[in-house]
């Protein structure tokens, strides 16, 4: 088993665009590419990102069941590949990636899972005031403050 | 297996619930045949996971029973078009309705937000008034001890002393205190001469007749996970169950009504877990909702009945009625508790009359929904709402999560013969065609869709609010709320039902559910207006079978 075949089949995005095509930048992982992404969407600071949210183990856990998902992924990651180019050495700016692919349909569901996955982790609460899933109520709905 | 019953009602949401509700307690035995399940809301409702908005557990539109008509849409259209942001969602001009509903033991109001409104007087005489649509054969006076009492077997907490609503005693309940996103917006709307006034919402604010009072989680549109909201499983069903006299088969799709050689109802053909079964009732009442009973009728076909049962007028179908909404989804400056509290705590009524809309014909009610529906939690107002990525994106969230809120208004859709469902050449999974639904939006539509946008954005700029995004019914919202497809009227030659629900050709078939609704009110939600028809046709149907000793 080759490394790439490996990672594919371990993020399970192993699928066709890849077969026979370019390889572009073939060093760089699937799953470096996505935690990088992952942390120009939310980043850490003084409070949690997806870091500390485990996002990326999250979306792999998605993918392993979400076979629509899956592919879109994968080609998503693909293009990634063929933004970065062919030299293993180049610094990678990924602000300026996520940029350059924000109209990517890609894009748009990996913000979508990010913001999904994240917000629905109790660690992100705190700092957007949440108090928590409805079950529990909320008697002080009404106390509205000045 | 085959089983007989002094009747058979299919359907067991606002209108078939009640109507169990009543027979069972005068006596009668009845069975209930629901399409859906009977849910478990602690076991069922996600409402306790960190995740809870991202389920769909009601199976809103279901698309094996109904295909659309797409409707290709005027330029003029465009501008009343969803937008987030100032950008459209569709990327077309095309458009078609969307039915979402709720499937199983106690139907929609599974999911209602428990708004539960009294008609308007004029409701029921909008055409000798005002020259819209057609009159009701009953009036306001007729319905309203209906009202009362289904208002005191929901337990509506609410503000009687409304000069925009018809006169009434105080309801079961006092209202309930506001939110703060309704509190900010009646300061807006007292600006623009308008008047907010507490919802009167089947939502009890201290223990009632069983149930426990609100802990004012906003998740009525969810489910109602302690049971404290008026939905017909727990206010209408458990008492129905208390009786012995009910018998519930859920999973139970109705395929056809059968007829005797007379010409009366006999029986439902139905599929269940075990097969295809057979039921017969004295009496059997559809309550499918404004698009399944036309289906279920037109697809009884006979000798008899060639083109469908109770339709020897033609107007089984006719008439399709939805509720025109648009929404402002706006953004105050600091965070507001909007996903706490009520659903939809307030209304202004001030346009509800035709009246007041002019040229628009027909009335609107505007009002204020705390967080939008969907986009409550912070996931959902993250991925949808918030714009961007990144540091700024985290920004925006801290400042604004919970200082996002709705204004929306909902319009009267005036009735019209060529709005209809009738039977589709596609088929269901068990071969049963499905309805075919055409609502097709005309000019005085849009024109009240404007007069609602225009207003809408009045409100938020007095309430010192910022517009983010719109929902318009003309691209993105389905609607819940249908009526009208088979009327009532005195009339034989005019409409399907009499005064009661009775259709006018087959004296034992009775019909209690919105298709019965002859307009829609002037923005008002219907389940109240669907509850107080079905227990006045329930009075009728035991009165009857009192007479031939049941």
């Amino acid at each position: 088993m080759t490394r790439r075949f490996f990672l594919l089949s371990s993020l399970g995005l192993l699928f066709f665009p890849q077969k026979g095509l370019s390889l572009a930048n073939e060093e760089i992982p699937d799953e470096t590419i996505l935690r990088s992404l992952l942390a120009v969407l939310i980043p850490s600071d003084d409070t949690p990102g997806a870091k500390e949210t485990h996002l990326y183990e999250k979306l792999v856990g998605m993918l392993s069941t979400d076979h629509r998902r899956k592919e879109i992924y994968a080609e998503g990651l693909f293009m990634v590949r063929n933004k970065i180019g062919p030299d293993p050495l180049v610094e990678i700016d990924w602000e300026l990636l996520a940029q350059s692919i924000s109209r990517s349909t890609f894009f748009r569901f990996l913000r979508w899972d990010a913001m999904r996955f994240f917000y629905a982790d109790r660690a992100s609460w705190q700092a957007v005031g949440y108090e928590g899933p409805p079950i529990r109520g909320y008697k002080e709905y009404d106390r509205c403050g000045s | 297996m085959n089983s007989s019953y002094d009747a058979v009602i299919i359907g067991s949401g606002a209108g078939g619930g009640t109507v169990a509700y009543r027979l069972t307690r005068a006596g009668m035995r009845v069975l209930l045949l629901e399409q859906g399940p009977r849910f478990n809301p602690l076991q069922d409702y996600p409402l306790g996971r960190d995740d809870w908005e991202r389920w769909d557990h009601f199976e809103k539109e279901n698309p094996d029973s109904y295909v659309s008509a797409v409707q290709e849409l005027a330029e003029n259209a465009v501008p009343l078009m969803s937008t987030r942001f100032g950008r459209r969602l569709s990327r077309t001009n095309k458009t078609r309705f969307k039915y979402a509903r709720a499937s199983g033991v106690g139907g929609s109001t599974l999911r209602y937000q428990a708004e539960t409104h009294r008609f308007s007087e004029h409701a029921f005489r909008m055409k000798s008034l005002f020259g819209i649509g057609e009159d009701w054969p009953i009036t306001y006076k007729d319905l309203a001890p209906f009202y009362r009492e289904a208002e005191e077997i929901l337990g509506v907490a609410g503000d009687h002393d409304n000069p925009f609503r018809p006169p009434q005693e105080p309801y079961p309940m006092e209202a309930h205190p506001l939110g703060c996103p309704s509190r900010k917006i009646k300061t807006g709307a007292a600006k623009l001469g308008l008047t907010l006034h507490p919802n009167s919402l089947a939502i009890p604010s201290r223990p009632y007749r069983g149930r426990p009072a609100c802990i004012y989680c906003r998740g009525c549109g969810y489910g109602c996970v302690i049971g404290d909201k008026g939905s017909v499983d727990v206010a209408m069903i458990d008492p129905a169950m208390a009786t012995g006299k009910l018998t519930i088969k859920t999973g139970a799709k109705a395929l056809q009504i059968k007829v005797n050689k007379e010409g009366k109802a006999e029986s439902v053909i139905w599929k269940g877990k075990n097969g295809i079964e057979k039921s017969y009732g004295k009496k059997i009442i559809v309550s499918c909702g404004a698009i399944e009973t036309p289906r279920l009728l037109l697809n009884s076909t006979s000798k008899l009945f060639p083109d469908g049962l109770a339709n020897s007028s033609g107007k089984v179908g006719a008439y399709l009625m939805t509720h025109l909404s648009f929404i402002d989804v706006v953004l105050f400056d600091s965070p507001l508790k909007s996903y706490q509290g009520l659903p939809i705590d307030s209304r202004i009524w001030d346009y509800s009359s035709p009246e007041m809309t002019a040229k628009q014909g027909g009335g609107f009610a505007l009002g204020v929904m705390g967080a939008p529906e969907g986009i409550v939690s912070p996931s959902r107002f993250a991925a949808f709402l918030a714009p961007g990525w990144g540091k700024s994106h985290k920004q925006y969230m801290q400042q604004y999560y919970g200082a996002h809120s709705a204004i929306f208004g909902v319009a009267e859709h005036i009735p019209r013969k060529d709005n209809r469902v009738s039977l589709s050449d596609k088929k269901d999974p068990d071969g049963i065609p499905k309805a075919h639904v055409a609502v097709t939006m005309h000019d005085n539509d849009l024109e009240l869709l404007k007069h609602m946008k225009r207003r809408c954005h009045d409100l938020a700029e007095a309430s010192g609010t910022k517009v983010i995004g719109t929902f318009s019914s003309l691209d993105t919202m389905g609607s819940t709320h249908v009526g009208g497809t088979t009327r009532m009227g005195n009339d034989p030659q005019r409409s399907v039902v009499n005064k009661f629900g009775q259709c006018h050709d087959v004296r034992n078939l009775f019909v209690a559910d919105n298709s019965v609704f002859v307009t829609q009110g002037g923005g008002d939600s219907p389940a109240l207006t669907i509850m107080a028809l079905a227990l006045r046709t329930a009075d009728h149907i035991v009165t009857q079978a009192k007479k031939n000793n049941f």
